[in-house]
């Protein structure tokens, strides 16, 4: 066992396209310690997003190699790899991406249904992660659509962390947010941080947000560097 | 249990598409009472056929080898008559009488004469006015049209090679399937021994074997071809189970083809069906990217798609179930009341409820909606299986 929650060796993504291939990401390397707190930072278009859903195995890399909790990811099949989100990481997207058919607490319960939890632990949990956020049990019965913005981001981050993931990612977590729900926000993800030791990896253009992190890299044309 | 969830997405999406789904599952109502209620349309004509067939099912006709004579003659009808099988033998003769009339003085004219045994027309045709001749008096019945062309009623006289004759009874219209070989439409029927008094004629035109057990049916024709064609073919045996057989067997492809054309409906619906579920998952690209990244196996992603279908699919093809059932009363009233007369139905015993709760019918209900429901699933299969072949990152950047 290595102190690492999650390691990246020379990942590497070239989008093929009509118009000739893309270098997203070159040779990225990467540590990052459990319970460790990482901003990723870069210009539009740098590859931030692309690093994330290699890590996040939501997509799969040219080249190079993602480990988390020492498994190499390269050698899962796609059940494999699923298993892997399901079980190890939480994600938090800048839109929210909450399932509109499903209610607020529904969205929350979904992780837990999907690994097969009975409707006794599933509520068991619901309402630990519902106190943990102060989530206010009055919207849970609403549908995202008639939910805020900050209220939709506290239900999505109640879904990733519900079913106790090592690892949470958040592609631009409060980008759709005004900045005093910004700054709320990252304090609660701050909190979660250190009374679960959760891994947190944000990907950020906001230098404000980027401070709350203990540890900030930069992503340019594709290449990761550390800052010093 | 994670189908808990997936079955709930996807009625909720039915839900949220409510016109869009009703629209889809209108095709499948549509097909599926089209299939059921033309299977209900084949079953119930060729069991109302058959029904009229039955009688004669058992039937075994005789009929003279032309080629060797023109009659059945006495000695042959004694070697038939020892048939080794339970049944009975109707013997019957038939020929033109040349000097008809209603008058001495009217106009004469040719008629069809049967003879044959009066206890033995009374179990082959039905009267519809009057009674069957009594005893030894001159006392005759004749056919419908017989009675319509020459325009005689009960109680008319008949002039017969010379001889007066009075009609007693009007014999029912017989249709074309009922009692093939004897049709007394147009005919004068008389008893065997005045049909004797009024022709000489060599033999019988034909005999009947009415046999109790079906079974019998092969020994009583071996017997007859051994010992009537043995050396020399003098007779013909017709086995009519063997025609009834292959009408029936035409009803029954009839009842095949048409449920074909239907059939066609449900394709057409099918495709509808296809192209919402299409639609359906375009809509939904980034939230199964969002499944996906949640942890959603393909497996889960596939079967919420094809749960929806079959919601779908299921609920449509109870509802057109429920309808065949009108549609099939409908079309059951039209061939009870329009093709056979009432009086022929009575005689088969089927009733509506019969026809629209008998085994073919349930069966044909049950059918269409399991066919319903299986093309909806299988259109539900493509579409379900694009949703989860997505990449997921793919999706969740699908706007
Ligand atoms: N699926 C794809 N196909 C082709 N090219 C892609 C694809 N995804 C990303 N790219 C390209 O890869 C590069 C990096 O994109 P990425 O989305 O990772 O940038 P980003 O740093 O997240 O930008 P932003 O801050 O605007 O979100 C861009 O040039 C982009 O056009
Ligand atoms: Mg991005």
């Amino acid at each position: 066992m290595s102190d690492f929650a999650l390691e990246t060796i020379g990942l590497t993504k070239i989008y093929t396209t009509a118009g000739g291939d893309v270098s997203a990401l070159v040779d990225a390397d990467l540590k990052v310690k459990k319970g460790e707190q990482v901003a990723v930072i870069g210009p539009s278009g740098s590859g931030k997003s692309t690093f994330l859903s290699m890590i996040g195995l939501l997509d799969r890399p040219t080249g190079g190699e993602v480990i988390i909790d020492d498994v190499r990811t390269s050698k899962l099949r796609d059940r494999g790899l699923t298993e892997m989100r399901r079980k190890r990481i939480g994600f938090i997207f800048q839109q929210y991406n909450l399932i509109s058919t499903l209610t607020a607490r529904e969205n929350i319960q979904l992780p837990l249904y999907l690994q097969g939890m009975s409707l006794d632990e599933i509520n068991k949990k619901i309402s630990s992660i519902t106190e943990r956020l102060a989530l206010d049990e009055r919207f849970l019965e609403h549908f995202p659509q008639q939910l805020s913005g900050g209220q939709q981001q506290r239900v999505a981050i109640a879904r990733a962390l519900v079913g106790g993931p090592a690892i949470v990612l958040g592609d631009e977590p409060t980008g759709n947010l005004d900045s005093k729900t910004s700054e709320q926000t990252m304090e609660l993800l701050q909190e979660l941080n250190a009374t679960m030791g959760l891994t947190m990896l944000v990907v950020t253009h906001d230098m404000h947000i980027a401070e709350y992190m203990k540890r900030v890299v930069t992503i340019r044309d594709g290449r990761l560097y550390e800052n010093g | 249990m994670a189908e808990t969830i997936l079955f709930r997405m996807a009625y909720r999406n039915l839900r949220r598409h409510f016109s869009r789904s009703v629209l889809a599952g209108i095709g499948i109502i549509i097909g599926v009472v089209a299939v059921t209620t033309i299977g209900i349309l084949g079953s119930t004509v060729q069991m109302t056929v058959s029904a009229q067939l039955s009688g004669l099912a058992s039937d075994v006709v005789i009929t003279p080898m032309m080629s060797y004579s023109e009659y059945i003659s006495e000695k042959q009808l004694r070697i038939i008559e020892k048939v080794p099988v339970s049944g009975d033998v109707t013997s019957v003769k038939q020929d033109v009488a040349e000097n008809v009339s209603k008058g001495l003085h009217s106009e004469s004219f040719r008629s069809s004469i049967i003879g044959v045994d009066l206890d033995r027309a009374r179990a082959l045709w039905y009267l519809e006015s009057g009674r069957w001749p009594a005893g030894t008096r001159d006392e005759i019945v004749v056919g419908h049209r017989f009675a319509n062309d020459k325009n005689v009623r009960v109680g008319s006289n008949l002039y017969i090679n010379g001889a007066t004759y009075r009609i007693v009874g009007i014999i029912e219209e017989q249709q074309g399937t009922s009692s093939a070989m004897l049709n007394p439409n147009n005919a004068i029927v008389v008893s065997r021994d005045k049909f004797d008094r009024l022709i000489t004629s060599e033999g019988y035109a034909y005999v009947i074997l009415s046999i109790k057990n079906i079974s019998d049916i092969e020994n009583a024709k071996n017997y007859i071809e051994t010992r009537l064609n043995g050396r020399e073919d003098t007779v013909s045996v017709l086995v009519m189970s063997d025609i009834t057989q292959s009408i029936e067997n035409v009803f029954g492809t009839l009842a095949l083809v048409l449920s074909a054309i239907g059939a066609i409906s449900l394709v057409v619906a099918g495709i509808s069906i296809l192209n919402v579920m299409l639609m359906s998952v375009l809509e939904r690209t980034k939230e199964i990217g969002v499944m996906r990244a949640i942890g959603s196996y393909r497996g889960e992603v596939t079967r919420m798609f094809i749960y929806e279908t079959v919601m779908l699919g299921g609920i449509a093809s109870f509802v057109g179930m429920a309808l065949s059932i009108l549609g099939g009363y409908l079309v059951n009233t039209v061939v009870l009341t329009m093709f056979f007369p009432p009086r022929m139905i009575a005689q088969t015993g089927l009733t509506m409820s019969s026809l629209l709760f008998g085994q073919q019918a349930i069966l044909s209900i049950v059918e269409g909606f399991l066919i319903g429901t299986a093309v909806t699933f299988v259109s539900g299969i493509y579409p379900a299986y694009r949703a989860a072949r997505m990449a997921p990152m793919e999706a969740l950047r699908y706007e």
